[in-house]
């Protein structure tokens, strides 16, 4: 199946200060919640602790922003979200959703 | 020499409690940019419209402006919270893609809104709107910010 009929498509990221790891999606079907925290647990876990704990924040407020979005019908692409280390240069969690839908319930996208 | 910030040196500082201040705050946004470039040069502003997919906009300044150029470039500006005491400004540059697949390359500007901070951001966008490259725009924004 070509990457074109992949409409739902996205990925995480946490980069800056040297940092580039991602985990993304490409799929039929809109991104679920629990697909979604466990590609954002699957990104922390390509991280080692300092660049982690360095996030730690961040990363909580991704998961937040995720779970509300699905409390509110998930999001339409195109969507950018940065959450930035406050005072650091570029340190950051990336959220980009830039095919289809993303973050509906688990029961929405059977 | 870092610089120190006050607290009446923030501007919209409870755009993040008060609705009708961060509707005021995302107008003033787009009249600088407006200001600051050509008309043609943008695209689509909000382009990253920042709502959920219930139409429930979201007032977290993440984007407070963005907007696609005419030439397969972005901006994207976010706002975040009023609370140091020395000038909050970060920006970087990036490739991501629109919603056609199409290549894009993206300014990035993170900041805490003063006069101060506003001058920066703009004077990086409006070069950020020329053909500079990124790899010149990385070489500006650390002559200008870091």
């Amino acid at each position: 199946m070509g990457k074109k009929s992949k409409i739902h498509r996205g990925r995480f990221q946490a980069q800056g200060n040297g940092l580039e790891e991602s985990e993304s999606w490409a799929q039929d079907k809109p991104l679920s919640i629990s697909s979604a925290l466990s590609l954002l647990r699957g990104l922390i876990a390509k991280l080692n602790p300092s660049d982690y704990t360095r996030r730690k924040k961040e990363f909580e407020k991704a998961e937040e922003f995720v779970e509300n979005a699905s409390e509110n019908g998930g999001i339409f692409a195109v969507k950018k979200k940065t959450f930035k280390v406050k005072g650091s240069k570029d340190e950051r969690v990336d959220i980009e959703v830039l095919g289809g839908k993303a973050f509906v319930k688990n029961n929405e996208n059977e | 020499m870092v610089a120190v910030v006050r607290e009446k040196d923030f501007l919209y500082k409870n755009f993040l409690v008060k609705k009708m201040i961060y509707n005021q705050n995302e107008s003033y946004w787009k009249r600088y940019v407006r200001n600051a470039l050509e008309p043609k040069v943008i695209e689509h502003e909000s382009w990253l419209e920042n709502e959920y997919a219930n139409g429930t906009k979201i007032y977290d300044g993440n984007p407070i402006y963005s907007a696609k150029l005419h030439n397969q470039k972005a901006i994207r500006i976010i706002q975040e919270e009023p609370e140091s005491d020395t000038r909050q400004i970060a920006a970087w540059v990036e490739e991501t893609e629109d919603e056609h697949e199409n290549k894009i390359e993206e300014l990035v500007i993170s900041l805490e809104l003063t006069r101060d901070t506003r001058k920066l951001a703009l004077e990086l966008i409006k070069e950020w709107a020329s053909k500079i490259s990124m790899q010149k725009m990385l070489l500006l924004i650390e002559e200008k910010i870091d």
